[in-house]
């Protein structure tokens, strides 16, 4: 069963990201809705636009249906009820009013924190009843209850669809108590099919499917249809059923999502004959399987069109199909017509010449009816103006024999339509008529459509309609359907094709790419290496001139020396000889080994390469792990209406730049701040309507979600229009709190003061409101920032309101730095970190109260040593040489800076963040380490905390420490 | 840099027979140790190790292995004896040890025992101090004794400790 277990898990996973989108989908029309209950009486229609309580509908009902495949009954009980509020709503049946609103946003919440729990793999705690049962009193009390039959009831009928629901029921056990249940399906739904119309024609798609979607979608029917064909022609069991059910469902549900309407129809269809498979616990019949394959390749012709942009539609001859393979199966388990076994239908089928074309029927008149015999005679006499009868049970001449008749089939052969042939059959005393239809296309396709007609002498009137014709094997109409439908080609525009990847495997790739960054930079460093080597021509010179010095030495000796001849003069030229040789072949070689010159101008061009290629990968990397901001955006609208409603404050939620894209992981770890600052922009910020106006402002206020790039990073603010921070409270409480000196307080200019809220453990809120002061300070939004290497300002204006401004990378994994050296320790330092580099002679550095401070343009810095704030457990000894000068580099967060004394620059390079924790823990004043060029680790700098720890000095560093040992 | 020298087989491999373990001996000052080789990944050489603020002393720093930053345990420190300056022998054994990658320095690596159970018995009464803690048993060879650690503690106290520290 493992195999099962794990086409469960891959549906799980699949449900789960679907219901989000569903959710998220549901929320935001929940938004519109509650919009709409807050419009004063007088401009407000009285319903809501049928097309938003539609799109919630269909929401509902996928999560419903999906819920129910996977036996979540939780989920399935609460979408169910939500579908029925809905289904009223729409019907009309019910005003919606903000309570309305209000239950079905509890509704909302229970399954998000249903759907999380599933995620979770937790078990769900929360109790999902009482929403239940106020959806359920909303609907007794607006009289649309009795739409409520059994669960059970309901799910069939939806599960069943429309028009097919309700006809075998009825043509089964024609009793007045089933067509009395049948009665109460919406009648008006169920068309008429006549089987030359195109089935689908009363489902439309939607016109504008957003491209984005649809490539989901494309992606998705195409791995759920690969699932489908190979189940269908593995010969299917029983035990396939439920993986057909769930792959026809998905297929509906999510092709029903993006507005494909007539794909859903068809996947439902498939979906009702599985069903109804499953229901009779056997195998799915051969010529259904059929049908199902070709419909199955129908869907991927059609998708493959809105792929290519090539419409295809092959689907109504699909549909067709299928509708007969259905009725094919379902036709055994027909009650016959107790009087005469049904045994005729076929035969008056078979009695059709070829390329006839008519009806099949089967009258049954009422029992007890006097001389039924003649009213067959008057039955046949009428059809017969209408056509020619090809076959008659019992026939004419015996008729007239027979002391009554019970039922009648017959045979004809006529161009009447379905609905005049029917007319003709209502006769006083005919209590039930089947009618078939036997059509003959110009194409040659023949197709039956069976109506079921019941009529009874009660008003109840029940039309349904059924194919019935046992399928003949067509594989050459539907060749030719395909062939047509891909002759039609349309003008759409072709999709972006997507592929789901697990984020797992793009944490690895980015972890690849960050190697291959690290080792790009290493390929720098020795290429750079190598070009010290290349001073070739000045050596290849030297050894020029030393050439020309030997040879002139040999010339020499011999002018000098001229006829003189002794052993000596002769050892001494030949030696003079053997060098100036051996000078000529050393510039000969070293005349090679310019060509080493060319080889190292290669090597820094495939260097350079490889710096266009690793940020090539770099960035399509990034760009892979890219989401848009929009949906996260989007949640705080339903934050800020429900802190609308329980603070009485007026505000609206604007939101700027939801597409600019952001890392997934990023957009993960957002959530929670922001939801923090906006709870607090809400609550501490923006003022009630009273003050407002008394301030002069407009009553409502403002909150606005901006997100946008500057430069190499993204910024994403957080800005309202109410009071600003109170710098007084602010400062008091910092006091009180002991966050601040007394004495210190005085000093402190206001935008000082605002940076205490970072502070771990201050909180200006003297009572703790339902909204903020649920224990997650400032602090932890400040950390959680940081921690994706972002960073969190602030600004504040009194009356003018606050603005919160995270800035945050792009990437999370790579981080552009700049490489200093303190005591022959490599240490990165975050790029946007570094406010400047100075050079600054050792006199501009002077103290203040103890600390050393330098004057660098006009401005004092506080000057730290890392020393005075790191404490290291192994001590080297100083290399560096006093000199007269000090570079410092002067790093800044939040608007306080402080100058690091570092010994010398390395420069700036991208480097790969590993994390400390990973392996280790988390140390202070370090962000983490990197693996530079040469393959060593070198700690990144916190700047962050480097500002705060050297703010408590080196002594309170210290006194944390504890020594295991 | 740090190279792998002893690459150890994989852990299926490793499968000791019922009633006997297999272990890792190296030696620190004079004393032999062992530590169970399912716990051992690989042994290396001592390459360049940066080191690292704020910790205790033993934590000697921080090294790249393959791409993956790992701490490095000086096991001399970690057990109060003087520390020594490297020497040919000196290697890093790299543990896995509650899914933490972690290494640690000792003084040469012997070799791979198998020993069986009756070779094994609890650490005498007579070791007290920091290394009690740490010690699963002694193991009797022919003419020596060998001192189980328990390395699961010993590096998870190694984590709690300098938590504290940061």
């Amino acid at each position: 069963m493992s195999n099962n277990d794990q086409l469960m898990d891959d549906i799980l996973g699949d449900f789960l990201d679907e219901s989000t989108e569903l959710l998220q989908a549901l929320n935001a029309r929940l938004l519109q809705l509650d919009e709409f209950t807050q419009l004063p009486d007088e401009t407000r229609p009285s319903h809501p636009c049928p097309d938003l309580l539609n799109e919630m509908f269909r929401a509902a009902h996928s999560l419903k249906g999906l819920s129910g495949m996977l036996r979540l009954d939780n989920v399935n009980g609460l979408t169910h009820r939500m579908e029925n509020l809905l289904d009223a709503a729409r019907n009309l049946e019910l005003t919606i009013t903000a309570e309305t609103v209000d239950v079905f946003f509890k509704a909302v919440d229970r399954l998000e924190a249903m759907i999380d729990a599933l995620r979770a793999e937790e078990e769900d705690a929360g109790d999902s009843q009482e929403v239940i049962e106020a959806i359920e009193r909303m609907l007794a009390r607006e009289g649309v209850l009795k739409q409520q039959a059994s669960a059970e009831e309901i799910a069939r009928r939806f599960a069943q669809g429309m028009a097919e629901a309700s006809a075998p029921a009825v043509a089964e056990t024609p009793t007045p108590s089933v067509a009395v249940e049948a009665a109460a399906v919406p009648v008006a739904t169920l068309p008429v099919v006549d089987a030359n119309d195109d089935p689908l024609a009363d489902v439309r798609d939607d016109e504008d499917v957003p491209p984005k979607y649809l490539a989901i979608f494309l992606d998705e029917s195409e791995m759920t249809l690969d699932d489908l064909s190979e189940t269908l022609v593995a010969s299917p069991d029983v035990s396939a059923n439920e993986s057909l059910l769930v792959n026809c469902h998905r297929i509906k549900g999510s092709a029903a999502s993006i507005g494909l309407h007539r794909v859903a129809r068809l996947a439902h269809r498939m979906e009702d004959l599985v069903q109804e498979c499953r229901r009779q616990q056997r195998p799915v019949p051969g010529e259904s399987v059929d049908a199902m394959l070709r419909c199955a390749d129908a869907i991927r012709s059609f998708t493959g069109g809105l792929r290519t942009g090539i419409a295809c539609d092959v689907l109504s001859d699909a549909y067709r199909q299928l509708l007969r393979a259905g009725a094919a199966g379902s036709e055994l388990k027909l009650a016959p017509c107790t009087h005469c076994g049904d045994a005729h239908l076929p035969l008056a089928r078979a009695a059709f010449p070829r390329n006839g074309q008519g009806f099949v029927g089967h009258v049954t008149f009422e029992s007890e009816l006097p001389l039924s015999e003649l009213k067959a005679i008057l039955l046949v006499d009428r059809l017969r103006q209408h056509g020619s009868f090809c076959y008659c049970q019992p026939d004419e001449s015996e008729m007239v024999r027979l002391s009554g008749v019970s039922c009648l089939t017959f045979g004809l052969s006529t161009e009447e339509s379905l609905d005049q042939m029917r007319r003709t059959l209502t006769v006083d005393g005919v209590a039930e008529v089947k009618l078939a239809a036997v059509i003959n296309l110009a194409t040659a396709c023949e197709t039956t459509a069976f109506a079921v007609e019941t009529e009874r002498t009660s008003e109840q009137t029940v039309v349904t309609s059924r194919d019935l014709t046992p399928s003949k094997p067509s594989s050459t109409e539907s060749g030719d359907g395909a062939n047509e439908g891909e002759a039609r080609a349309g003008g759409k525009s072709k999709p972006a094709e997507t592929l789901r990847v697990d984020i797992d495997r793009l944490d690895q790739l980015m972890n690849l790419a960050g190697q291959l960054v690290i080792n790009r930079a290493r390929f720098g460093q020795i290429g750079a290496k190598l070009k010290g080597f290349s001073a070739i021509k000045s050596t290849l010179n030297t050894v020029a001139s030393a050439q020309r010095c030997a040879s002139r030495l040999t010339v020499g000796m011999d002018e000098y020396f001229g006829s003189q001849s002794s052993p000596e003069m002769d050892e001494l030229r030949m030696i003079a000889a053997q060098m100036r040789d051996d000078l000529e072949s050393l510039q000969h070689d070293l005349g090679q080994m310019t060509h080493m010159r060319t080889a190292l101008n290669d090597l820094s061009e495939a260097v350079h390469q490889l710096d266009r290629v690793s940020d090539g990968i770099q960035n399509t990397v990034m760009d892979t792990r890219m989401v848009p901001i929009g949906p996260l955006f989007m949640r705080f609208k339903r934050v800020v209406r429900d802190l609308t409603r329980t603070s009485n404050k007026q505000i609206e939620l604007v939101i700027v730049g939801e597409s600019t894209e952001l890392d997934k992981r990023m957009i993960d770890e957002l959530g929670d701040p922001l939801i923090h600052l906006i709870r607090n922009s809400a609550d501490h910020g923006i003022e009630s309507p009273e003050e407002r106006i008394a301030a002069g402002k407009n009553p409502q206020g403002t909150i606005t979600l901006n997100a946008f790039h500057r430069g190499n990073r993204i910024v994403i603010q957080i800005t309202d229009d109410g009071k600003g921070l109170d710098a007084d409270r602010i400062l008091a409480k910092a006091i009180s709190k002991g966050i601040v000196k007394e004495s210190d307080a005085e000093r402190m200019t206001p935008q000082q003061i605002y940076q205490l809220i970072w502070q771990p453990g201050f909180s200006t809120a003297e009572k703790v409101t339902e909204v903020s002061g649920r224990g997650m300070g400032m602090d932890i939004v400040q950390s959680k920032v940081e921690q994706i290497n972002g960073a969190i300002e602030l600004r504040s204006e009194p009356g003018q309101g606050t603005t919160f401004e995270i800035k945050l990378p792009l990437t999370m994994a790579i981080l552009p730095s700049l490489l200093i050296v303190i005591e022959g320790d490599v240490f990165a330092i975050p790029v946007e970190s570094v406010v400047e580099i100075v050079r600054i002679p050792n006199s501009e550095v002077g103290t203040v109260h103890g600390q050393r401070t330098a004057r660098v343009r006009d401005r004092v810095v506080s000057v730290i040593e890392l020393n005075d704030v790191f404490t290291w457990n192994q001590t080297f000894e100083r290399d560096s040489a006093p000199s007269d000068d000090q570079t410092l580099v002067i790093v800044g967060v939040e608007g306080s800076e402080l100058g690091l004394r570092v010994d010398a620059l390395l420069g700036e390079q991208d480097v790969v963040i590993k994390s400390l924790e990973e392996n280790f823990q988390n140390v202070g004043g370090v962000a983490g380490a990197s693996i530079l060029g040469d393959g060593r680790v070198s700690l990144i700098l916190d700047v962050g905390s480097l500002l705060t720890m050297s703010q408590q000095g080196p002594r309170a560093v210290e006194s944390e420490e504890v020594f295991a040992v | 840099m740090s190279n792998s020298e002893v690459k150890l087989a994989p852990q299926s491999q490793r499968q000791a027979d019922a009633g006997t373990i297999q272990v890792v001996s190296f030696r620190l000052a004079n004393e032999e140790y062992g530590i169970e080789i399912t716990k051992v990944q690989e042994i290396i050489l001592v390459g360049e190790i940066t080191r690292v603020p704020q910790t205790s002393p033993y934590i000697k720093g921080l090294i790249n292995l393959r791409s993956t930053v790992i701490p490095i345990v000086d096991l001399r420190l970690r057990f109060g004896m003087p520390e020594e300056p490297a020497t040919d022998e000196t290697r890093i054994m790299v543990m896995n040890v509650g899914g933490k990658t972690t290494g640690i320095i000792v003084d040469a690596v012997s070799e791979v025992l198998r020993i069986s159970k009756e070779q094994l018995a609890p650490p005498p009464p007579t070791v007290s101090g920091l290394g009690r803690d740490y010690l699963t048993g002694l193991a009797k060879l022919e003419k020596r004794l060998l001192i189980l650690l328990d390395v699961d503690r010993l590096l998870s106290d190694v984590s709690a400790a300098t938590q504290m520290v940061a």
